[in-house]
């Protein structure tokens, strides 16, 4: 491989704007899975058990996610270095015409999703923040995924938690989408509109799909029924 | 109209600068930006002072010599404008008008708000030469060209080289810029031999000269006083992609 490869910003960009749609796609999956929880406890506990069926499967899946997280942020972290650099002396009035806040704050939601996904990750899925509500069983002796996540977003300050991570997902994906469809050569004249609006839509669907559990859950439209 | 201008004042690169700040209580709306700078350095050149450097040539808006970042935009308010297409009139009585240089690593300042910004003409010389046939002016239509395709090349070769698309990227990337050089040649069918080649040099010239790479914001297409658009750097990123793949494969 030569020299340009490695040393060029647009091919850190494909690594970002790849592995950002890679993301972007487990999540939209994510969500929809995390939708099934409206319809019981037996349907989300068998979710989740099917999801862990097979352990090759499991863990292929989760090496991947892990892998491209690294890449996302190792290639977003080299060209926000060579973003800085390239303007040691700042403006006094720093031009923000034309731009959009989530635009110029891709770097600071990017940190914010990933303590958020390291919490999330201890919390659900080694079950180490709340062992005392995480590890029952259904009467399928399944582990009892809907009572975890119930008892959790009984928790106003975990809820709030989680609605802020989400919202700080969304909007990352907000430009993130649209972005990527730049640093991908896909953007033809006249679609741009098109572009930005499906980025739009997408993460607000994110949004809302996510936030729509511990919402409920605060809103006693999900509880606990005895099993 | 009352209107205060703060001007960065720095004697020579790598120098200290600072603000200054000049008062125009009797500033006429009808006065380009340009001639209240002008009449400025009458008046400091009468008071023996240093008269404010800036650039400028032909003052309609065309040379892309003029710069500066003025009240935070580069080129001033207004859309679709150079610095010497700003008028007075679009300040508001009481203005205090910040007026810096262009910023960039790439963008050193020479003197108050003169940068040099010939990292751009190296990026254009990376590029390379163009190969035509030479001898005799050819058939007008031995070449046909689409009138869309022709229109496109023209949108990308409007561009100035003002540096405005670096001045307001947050990352002082001159990405636009370099997709529209690009582009202009990469539309023609006389583009077409050197294109891969013209896209990974011009690339490579643009990280040489330290410029930042791009987070499509899309302020540069907002600010561009052509109005150069950033499908342009879709297509960059495409013609770029496509250079690395068919080099990997020679
Ligand atoms: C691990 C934490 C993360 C960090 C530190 C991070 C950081 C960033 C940064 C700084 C950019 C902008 C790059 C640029 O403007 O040049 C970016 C772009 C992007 N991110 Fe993330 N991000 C993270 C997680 C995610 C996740 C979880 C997703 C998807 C669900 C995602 C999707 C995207 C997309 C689609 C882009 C656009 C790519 C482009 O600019 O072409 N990111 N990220
Ligand atoms: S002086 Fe020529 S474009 Fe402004």
């Amino acid at each position: 491989m030569n020299q340009l490869f490695f040393k060029s910003s647009l091919v850190k960009k494909y690594v970002v704007a790849l592995t950002g749609v890679a993301l972007y796609g487990f999540l939209l999956i994510h969500t929809l899975g995390n939708l099934q929880i409206f319809l019981g406890s037996a349907a989300i506990n068998a979710y989740a058990s099917l999801l862990k069926a097979s352990p090759e499967i499991l863990w292929g899946f989760r090496a991947g996610l892990l892998v491209m997280v690294l890449a996302h942020g190792l290639c977003a972290a080299l060209l926000a270095i060579e973003n800085r650099r390239a303007r040691p002396a700042a403006y006094e009035r720093i031009p923000k015409f034309g731009s959009t806040v989530a635009s110029r704050t891709m770097l600071g939601t990017g940190s914010v999703i990933l303590i958020f996904v390291a919490y999330h990750i201890f919390h659900f899925t080694v079950r180490a923040t709340h062992p005392d509500i995480s590890f029952f069983h259904d009467s399928h002796g399944r582990h009892d995924v809907y009572s975890m996540v119930v008892l959790s977003f009984k928790q106003p300050a975990l809820s709030l938690f989680y609605i802020v991570g989400v919202a700080c997902v969304c909007f990352h994906l907000s430009h993130g989408v649209s972005s990527a469809f730049y640093s991908l050569g896909m953007v033809f004249a006249g679609y741009e509109r098109l572009i930005s609006r499906f980025a739009l839509a997408v993460s607000v669907f994110i949004f809302c799909g996510m936030s729509s559990v511990p919402i409920a859950v605060m809103f006693g439209i999900l509880k606990l029924v005895p099993s | 109209m009352n209107i205060k201008l703060r001007v960065w004042r720095q004697e020579k690169p790598n120098a200290k600068g600072r603000f200054v700040v000049y008062d125009f209580p009797d500033a006429d709306p009808n006065m380009s930006f340009l001639e209240m700078m002008d009449a400025l350095n009458n008046r400091l050149v009468l008071q023996g002072e240093e008269p404010v450097a800036f650039d400028h040539d032909c003052r309609e808006g065309i040379c892309g010599a003029c710069s500066a970042v003025i009240g935070g935009k580069p080129h001033g308010p207004g859309k679709r404008i150079t610095t010497c297409q700003a008028y007075v009139r679009a300040f508001r009585e009481g203005d205090v008008i910040t007026v810096e240089p262009f910023r960039a690593r790439a963008f050193p300042v020479l003197k108050d708000l003169v940068v040099d910004r010939s990292a751009l003409d190296r990026i254009v010389q990376a590029g390379g030469f163009v190969s035509v046939s030479t001898g005799s002016a050819p058939e007008a239509n031995a070449i046909p060209v689409a009138k869309e395709v022709s229109d496109k090349a023209f949108d990308a070769a409007a561009c100035i080289g003002c540096g405005a698309c670096v001045a307001t990227c947050k990352n002082a990337s001159a990405t636009l810029f370099v997709a529209a050089k690009i582009s202009h040649l990469g539309w023609l069918p006389q583009g077409q031999a050197e294109r891969s080649r013209r896209a990974l040099n011009m690339v490579e010239q643009m990280g040489k000269e330290g410029f930042g790479s791009c987070s499509n914001t899309l302020a540069c297409e907002a600010v561009c006083p052509k109005g150069i658009s950033a499908t342009n750097i879709a297509r960059m990123n495409r013609d770029f992609a496509f250079a690395l793949v068919s080099r990997a494969g020679q």
